[in-house]
Order: C-alpha cells, then sequence, then structure tokens
C-alpha cells in the first residue's frame, strides 16, 4: 500500500515517465495498489493513468488541477480534485496481468510536454506485450501530428479521446489560449480530431465536453451534433472547481441543466434526435425538447432503466462502457453526477425530479 | 496492542463488529473511534460532518457523516447515549482517522443510557477481537478493498 503521509516523498520527486507514471486513486484501488473501497459496491476495471513530469504539463487551463499558474508544486497537485499516486509503470503492467479478469480498459492521459509522443509509446509497448486490455490514449494534441497518431493505431491502441473540454471557440479561448502561460489553439485540438477519426476511423475517436465551462447550452448541443455527424463520441463531464486553480470558485452547472444535457445527448444518440427538436431562448439556453408522440414511451422507458445518465466512455472488451470514472465530477457525499453503475429506481425517481422535464418537453 | 497482518490491533477495547468502531468505556463514558481496518479501507478521509454535540443517539441512529475520496457513509452510534465530546481536530483535518485511528483520530466522546444491556453487542476479550479482526480482514479481502 501506498502510505498516505508519503505520496509524493521527496526522493520521488524525479521519477517520471516512462518508468513512472499517476494513477488515478481508483485505479490504483482496481489494481490493489491502494485499499479503498467505494459507497456501493460495484465492478470496476477502467485504469486510467497519466503521464509524469518534473516541470509538469506545461499547458494552463483555468479549470485543470495541474495548470502551471496553480499554487503549489506540480508534484503536489491533485487533479480532478483527488490525489494520483505515483507509481512504477512496470509494477502497473504486471498487475494489469494478475488482475486481467476484471480490466476493462486501459487510458493513458497525456499531458502537454515535449516528451510526452515517446513516453506514450514506451508506456503503449509494455502494455500489449503483456495484456490484452484495450488501450485508449486522451491526447495532447499540440504534441501530435498525422505519423505520431498512425504510431498509437499500428501499435494496437484503439480508441483515440481528444481532451477539448470548451465545447465553443470563444470559451476554449477564455480558458485554455488566453490565459497566463496559454498557448493551445482551438484549430489545433479540432486538426487532431480531425485526422484522428481518419485514421481510427468510425466510433473510434471521442472528444470530451466540459459543461458548465460558460457554454451555452446551444454551444453544446451543436457540438454534439457534429460530432455524432461525423462519428465521434462525445464524452460528458460535469465542471467541477479544483480548489486553487483560477476557476475554483465557479459554479458547476446545476443538476437540472446537467440531466437535461446527459438525456439530450443520448437521444441525438440513440433516437437521431434533430437540432429542429431542440428551441433556445436568445441566450442559448434550451427552452424546448419536441420528441415524436410515439417515440416519448420509448424514451421514458429509456429513461426508467436510467441508461442515459451512466457515464460514458470507451467500451471494454464486451462493448459495454469500460472507463467508468467513478466520482471524476462529484464528490462521494454528492448525488452522482453520472453513473458507473445503472441507477436504481430509486436514483431514477431522483433524477426525474431534477430534469423537471415537463417544463420543456413539447413545449 | 497486538499485531494482526500488517495491523496493530488494541485489545483492549470494545468493538462494533458492524460498523467497526473501537469504544473505550470508562464508567459511564465512551469513546469511539474507527477500527484500523476500517480507516485503511476507506482511503483518505475528506470531510467528517458531526451535528452531534449534546444530542442523544439510540444505539444505531446515525450522528454524522464521514467521507473519504471514493466513499461516504453514515456514522453510526455504537451504543445509545448524548455525544458529550466531538473531536474537532478531526472534522478540521480528517487525516488524522488514517494517521492515528486510535488516538489523535478520535471522533466523539458518549455519555451512555443502556450501556448494561448494549454493551454485551460488542466484541470485547483478546481471543474474540483477534477472531473477529482476522475474520473481517479475510472478508475485505476477498472484496479487493485490501492493498497487496
Amino acid at each position: 500500500m501506498i502510505p498516505l503521509e508519503t505520496i509524493v516523498p521527496e526522493d520521488e520527486k524525479k521519477k517520471m515517465s516512462p518508468d513512472f507514471v499517476r494513477i488515478s486513486a481508483a485505479s490504483a484501488m482496481a489494481l490493489r495498489m491502494r485499499s479503498g473501497r467505494f459507497t456501493r459496491d460495484f465492478d470496476f476495471g477502467g485504469i486510467n493513468i497519466l503521464l509524469n513530469y518534473d516541470n509538469g504539463c506545461l499547458a494552463d487551463c483555468g479549470y485543470c488541477g495541474l495548470a502551471r499558474t496553480r499554487p503549489g508544486d506540480y508534484e503536489d497537485k491533485s487533479f480532478i480534485r483527488v490525489e494520483w499516486p505515483l507509481v512504477d509503470t512496470d509494477e502497473v503492467v504486471d498487475r494489469m496481468t494478475t488482475y486481467a479478469e476484471n480490466m476493462t480498459r486501459l487510458c493513458i492521459s497525456q499531458v502537454t510536454h515535449p516528451k510526452s509522443h515517446a513516453d506514450t509509446i514506451e508506456i503503449t509497448k509494455k502494455l500489449v506485450a503483456k495484456t490484452d486490455t484495450p488501450i485508449s490514449i486522451l491526447c495532447a494534441p499540440p504534441v501530435l501530428n498525422r505519423e505520431k497518431l498512425q504510431e498509437y493505431k499500428d501499435l494496437g491502441v484503439d480508441m483515440i479521446g481528444v481532451g477539448l473540454d470548451g465545447v465553443s471557440e470563444a470559451i476554449f479561448k477564455q480558458h485554455r489560449t488566453d490565459v497566463p502561460n496559454g498557448s493551445l489553439k482551438w484549430s489545433n485540438y479540432w486538426d487532431i480530431i480531425n485526422l484522428s477519426r481518419e485514421i481510427f476511423g468510425e466510433w473510434k475517436v471521442n472528444v470530451h465536453t466540459v459543461v458548465g465551462l460558460g457554454e451555452s447550452d446551444k454551444d453544446m448541443m451543436d457540438v454534439f451534433f457534429h460530432l455524432f455527424d461525423n462519428q465521434i463520441f462525445p464524452y460528458l463531464f460535469s465542471f467541477n472547481p479544483e480548489p486553487d486553480s483560477r476557476m475554483g470558485d465557479w459554479e458547476r452547472a446545476d443538476i437540472k441543466r446537467w440531466r437535461r444535457i446527459q438525456l439530450i445527448k443520448h437521444l441525438i444518440e440513440k433516437y437521431d434526435l434533430k437540432p429542429e427538436a431542440l428551441a433556445y431562448d436568445a441566450d442559448g439556453n434550451l427552452t424546448s425538447l419536441k420528441v415524436d408522440e410515439g417515440k416519448i414511451n420509448e424514451v421514458i422507458e429509456h429513461l426508467d432503466k436510467g441508461i442515459p445518465f451512466m457515464t460514458d466512455g470507451c467500451p471494454g472488451p464486451d462493448g459495454e462502457v469500460g472507463c467508468t470514472r467513478p466520482y471524476g465530477s462529484y464528490k462521494p457525499s454528492e448525488q452522482y453526477r453520472d453513473f458507473p453503475f445503472q441507477p436504481s429506481s430509486n436514483d431514477v425517481v431522483q433524477i426525474k425530479k431534477e430534469l423537471e422535464l415537463e417544463e420543456i418537453m413539447n413545449k | 496492542m497486538i499485531k494482526i497482518d500488517k495491523y496493530d490491533v488494541d485489545t483492549s477495547l470494545f468493538y462494533d463488529a458492524n460498523e467497526h468502531y473501537w469504544v473505550k468505556i470508562e464508567g459511564n463514558v465512551a469513546k469511539v473511534g474507527m477500527s484500523p481496518l476500517i480507516q485503511e479501507t476507506s482511503g483518505a478521509f475528506v470531510a467528517v460532518q458531526m451535528n452531534a454535540l449534546g444530542k442523544e443517539f439510540s444505539k444505531g441512529e446515525g450522528f454524522g457523516t464521514i467521507e473519504a475520496e471514493k466513499h461516504v457513509g453514515p456514522l453510526k452510534a455504537p451504543l445509545s447515549g448524548k455525544i458529550t465530546k466531538v473531536n474537532q481536530e478531526v472534522i478540521e483535518n480528517p487525516r488524522l482517522i488514517n494517521y492515528d485511528a486510535y488516538g489523535d483520530g478520535w471522533l466523539v466522546e458518549m455519555e451512555l443510557t443502556n450501556a448494561e444491556n448494549e454493551v454485551l453487542d460488542l466484541i470485547i476479550g483478546e481471543d474474540k477481537v483477534v477472531e473477529w479482526f482476522k475474520s473481517e480482514l479475510k472478508k475485505f479481502e476477498d472484496k479487493g478493498w485490501i492493498a497487496q
């Protein structure tokens, strides 16, 4: 076990990728590197690792725990509000084989750093040599190009994720470009999304979209329609302020807005909901959702199963979501923003209250 | 204190088998904290809420909540009684429970109201504590909650 008081001891501060990686707390639990349990018991095998460098991520996104100008040493920073223990890459690979039957997906998260690509290659080679677990890369567009993406594909990586996060150019620029040490470019991110789609194929690319960075509902829906039209998955995240980050005191999206966005994204994906079915006010706030009478029961049935409110992520070997990121967007004491398991009937009762669907349904 | 596997277990205390509290009873007063096994399998504690001072609770009744990185659960009174002290240091720094479960990480003190009857439900005595702890350890290992 990693002792709590020595998660980042001094002598580990130069332990960098590719030999060392950070691992999410939930992943460390799944690989039995760290003791722990979830509030509700469920199977979990979606492993997330993060490249680690002494000078950290060179980007400076306003909402991110790893931002350069966030106070504190890089080694001591949290990423999505919990500590990511620093672990030996070989040990992760070995444990992936030991617990192979529980593993559903492994995702390598790059950071914006010149060594990211070479180290991702190194780590991926180690993984594919010893495990059959499907591998995703959550990539850092500034350090990539066509050839590098092709290398990932050739190595056996089957899914590419791009953390666009801000869904409109204005929001992206506000939080990722026009910031103290910012340099990320909206066009570069889309170039990599499009190249990935070309190289990896239909439904093999995902784009992370964050609700609550100041975008309108229309901004969000427009990007969903565009991505689905191009056979690219949008994955949903709910902004949750990282303490001491520049957006540490920002409000989160309220639960009603979040639930509605979850539902509508699901309807676009599964029911071919068209842009004409949605109406907005002058500020881009959703005011109406029109669903054919014949489809309403079908929609309600899906809603009753809670499926639209489950975490979306890259698939496991069985095709079900293999990366469920428990408590990634909320604290254990809060209502599940996205459920890493199928919501119970009691959960669905709560979700329906939160949705207040009657306010917008066929209005 | 004896060593069971890697855990230091104080076998002189009472234990609530279900909620994994240790209970130190002196006269009519009980001091309550978390067992070393539950502190480890909860992960790093991040929040403790107890709006309990001066209030009476029946055995099993919730007197607060405790939250770790990936887990949240109720705090339930191991015995009936009035809570007379709350460890403010733990509220300010919940990790004290992880660092020192038997010492600075204690949770509350209670003035007991039905100790004579209820104490029989707790585990006491070295042999019984060891037997219970080993069996719980095995159960937690089987669930995959313990690092290996």
